[in-house]
């Protein structure tokens, strides 16, 4: 492992800038937000030790942050960040997708050239010629508490753990439209995985069933019968939490409680772009990740941050039945282009295409309560 | 056995081991190409493609280079051939190979990484996957079968696909072309096939059927077999085929079966551009080019120009050029959903060779 220094570039300073209208137009109150704003953003880069500018994916445990480049898998603990790449024996460089299991707290690390586990600081590999791997290019990995789940190119791959077995999931024997697994998640009694081309196929943990959600106009732009299941068939990401599982797509987000699907479309909701790639979610608010900024909601109240021309960047809030507010910030994410992102209790870690990126949370009263108590208002927009 | 050992090795030395087109020196932009084994036309591709890298190299700018992978042995993969081309050989765009599987592969690496593709696969499912930053340079089943219903006049038809998923795709495409076109037609049967049905298993065939015309979706070769095989089952109705039979592959093999064969080319502009390609492909190979090298050359170039413009990652936030560039095709525009929009017209064979219908 290499080992370098952190310096956090960003600034120090408060930075949620202001400005914006602290008060909804009618002159009522504005509602509180069911998540937190953040607060500031700070940057890290290669000169801070990370390997590389571009980073996929991010993972924070247990005052840990994994960071997943182009050029290696880093570690930051403290102020320094740990280097691990194929000469400490990760299968590739370019690592796509982190899990930890939460039972042995080893760290499963997808590649585009194989899988790995990092166990005690050792380095296990495991690729389609050594093992049971279905494909080496490794899109998603999930845990579950017995077995851990594999998204490739050519099919999902489940590792059992106690037996250490593999099994293979694809178009030949479940209801997979197309090989391609492109994400894995778990609900405590569910497996879902994104299919390329091929919606959401939901496997019964303890009766191994199947079922299909597929798109049912198969349309990209257009959702002709919106509500009426996932957004698209091209599954870019899929996440449960809470009860929710929130599909990804390059068309939008889609929303399912287990009775009813809900989308959301760039042109039709507050959701700052289609192309998703990624979300993140605690609770019951998820953490979308796009190629044009983050968008933060849970259906109904919405935070969308963007980079601003001339440096720091913007966010706009959004709350049912008013008008957006936008307020500038001082500071921004590294790049608007999201990749990933892993949220803790106070901060949120985001992968982007050019950096990594703190975002620090504010505490869980967004700024138009705080402008409430204090009597301040703003501009609208 | 060690013959076609030798063969295959051949064919793979001519396609993934002869040098690309490298710069001289410093820093290269470099396409990747995804051309898995099997691709037929995958010699035509590669060829245009390094005339397209030429012809950058040419002008100014930073210099450009073509990366070729496709899957080799019997663990190679292509998904991990068109990871590796972005992730070990520094290619800053890809080109989607006419296969819909390989096509769907690189695709796939595009969402995870953001470099821009252009494919050269006519099925539909390729700009369904939304990516803002790919473009299909080949014109799509949809618009060639939708020539061919309106340019053959003929209302019952019956279709040859290939086998699996790519019959599977093209079948879906063939439908709702048929459905789209002008008057009315009908595709009656759909026929998975490799192209070696014959005597009286298609004579059967075409009985059931009664078709006024056959459509052959198939590759150049499986297609020129079955032509015969359909003239000889004593078929005198028309038939038709997709752009890539408007090929010296599929006319060798179909023989005089190609005569009044319809296929759908690309309206020629007349702008020169053309002609150029075509000169310059025959002073670098020694033959003409086909339809297949000038879409590849087409897609090489329009990735060759992005990189130039922004390079890595201006290429994506630029992809596709607002502005329309001159290609051998024509002139390459596209819709929001980066389909490629192109006027084609219907032509026949007439003595071994395509004239106005």
């Amino acid at each position: 492992m290499t080992k370098k220094p952190v310096t956090v570039l960003a600034c120090a300073a408060a930075a949620l800038v202001l400005a914006g209208p602290l008060k909804a137009r009618s002159g009522r109150p504005a509602a509180e937000l069911p998540f937190p704003l953040i607060e500031r953003f700070e940057h890290f880069g290669p000169e801070q030790g990370l390997p590389a500018w571009k980073v996929h994916c991010v993972l924070a445990d247990k005052g840990k942050v994994w960071v997943g480049t182009t050029k290696g898998l880093a570690v930051l603990e403290g102020k320094t960040f740990n280097v691990i790449g194929p000469g400490q024996g990760l299968s590739h460089s370019v690592v796509t997708a982190l899990a930890v299991d939460p039972a042995t707290g080893d760290l499963w690390v997808g590649t585009l050239r194989g899988l790995n586990r990092i166990s005690a600081g050792k380095v296990e590999t495991f690729t389609q010629t050594s093992s049971g791997l279905p494909n080496n290019v490794v899109y998603s990995v999930a845990v579950g508490k017995d077995a851990v789940w594999v998204a490739t190119a050519a099919g999902v791959g489940r590792r059992d753990a106690r037996t250490g077995s593999w099994s293979l999931f694809d178009s030949t024997n479940t209801l997979m439209h197309e090989p391609w697994a492109y994400a894995v998640t778990l609900s405590p009694e569910k497996l879902y995985v994104g299919v390329w081309a091929g919606g959401i196929v939901e496997q019964d943990l303890a009766r191994g069933t199947w079922k299909e959600y597929r798109d049912p106009d198969g349309e990209m732009e257009l959702d002709l019968a919106p509500d009426d299941g996932p957004i698209s068939d091209i599954t870019s990401w899929a996440t449960w939490e809470d009860g929710i599982l929130w599909q990804a797509s390059y068309s939008g987000v889609a929303r399912y409680d287990g009775t009813r699907w809900k989308s959301y479309l760039e042109k039709k909701s507050p959701l700052v772009s289609n192309f998703v790639n990624f979300i993140a979610a605690k609770g019951r608010v998820a953490w979308i990740c796009t190629d044009r900024g983050l968008t933060v909601t849970d259906g109904t109240s919405w935070a969308t941050y963007k980079g601003a021309e001339g440096g720091g960047g913007t966010v706009e809030i959004t709350r049912p039945g008013t008008p957006p507010e936008r307020r500038r910030t001082a500071t921004a994410m590294s790049n608007d282009f999201v990749l990933g992102a892993s949220i803790t209790e106070n901060e949120v870690w985001l992968a982007t295409s050019h950096g990594l990126t703190r975002g620090i949370l504010a505490r869980r009263i967004d700024q138009a309560t705080a402008a409430r108590k204090t009597g301040t208002q703003g501009a609208s927009r | 056995m060690i013959r076609p050992v030798l063969s295959v090795l051949a064919a793979a030395a001519l396609l993934f081991g002869a040098p690309a087109a490298c710069a001289a020196d410093g820093p290269s932009l470099v396409v990747g190409l995804l051309l898995p084994p099997d691709e037929p036309e995958a010699v035509s591709i590669r060829q245009g493609t390094l005339a397209a890298a030429e012809e950058a190299n040419e002008g100014p700018g930073p210099r450009v280079k073509v990366a070729v992978r496709g899957r080799m042995g019997a663990w190679g993969s292509d998904a991990s051939e068109a990871a590796l081309l972005v992730m070990d050989d520094g290619a800053g765009a890809l080109i989607a190979p006419p296969s819909g599987a390989a096509s769907h592969l690189v695709l796939q690496v595009s969402g995870r990484t953001g470099v821009p593709v252009a494919s050269l696969c006519p099925d539909a499912s390729v700009t369904r996957a939304s990516i803002p930053w790919m473009v299909r340079v080949a014109p799509s089943t949809l618009d060639e079968a939708r020539a061919l219903f309106e340019g053959a006049a003929a209302s019952r038809w019956l279709v040859f696909v290939p086998a699996g998923r790519a019959g599977r795709e093209a079948s879906r495409d063939l439908s709702a072309a048929a459905a789209a076109a002008a008057g009315k037609r009908s595709i009656e049967r759909s026929v998975e096939t490799d192209g070696s049905v014959t005597g009286a298993a298609l004579r059967d065939l075409v009985f059931s059927v009664h078709p006024d015309a056959v459509l052959i979706w198939l590759d150049p070769v499986p297609a020129g077999r079955l032509a015969r095989s359909l003239r000889m089952a004593g078929f005198a109705g028309s038939l038709a085929g997709p752009m890539r039979l408007a090929s010296p592959a599929f006319a060798a093999e179909a023989g005089s079966s190609a005569e009044g064969l319809f296929v759908p080319v690309v309206a020629p502009e007349g702008d020169g551009v053309r002609a150029a390609f075509e000169s310059r492909y025959r002073r670098l190979f020694g033959a003409a080019p086909g339809p297949a090298a000038a879409i590849a050359n087409d897609a090489a170039k329009l990735l060759f120009d992005a990189l130039k413009r922004g390079g890595a990652e201006g290429a994506r936030r630029g992809f596709p050029p607002a502005e329309r560039i001159r290609g051998a095709t024509g002139l390459l525009a596209f819709d929001r959903n980066g389909n490629r929009l192109v006027t084609l017209q219907v032509r026949r064979y007439r003595d071994g060779h395509l004239v106005r219908g």
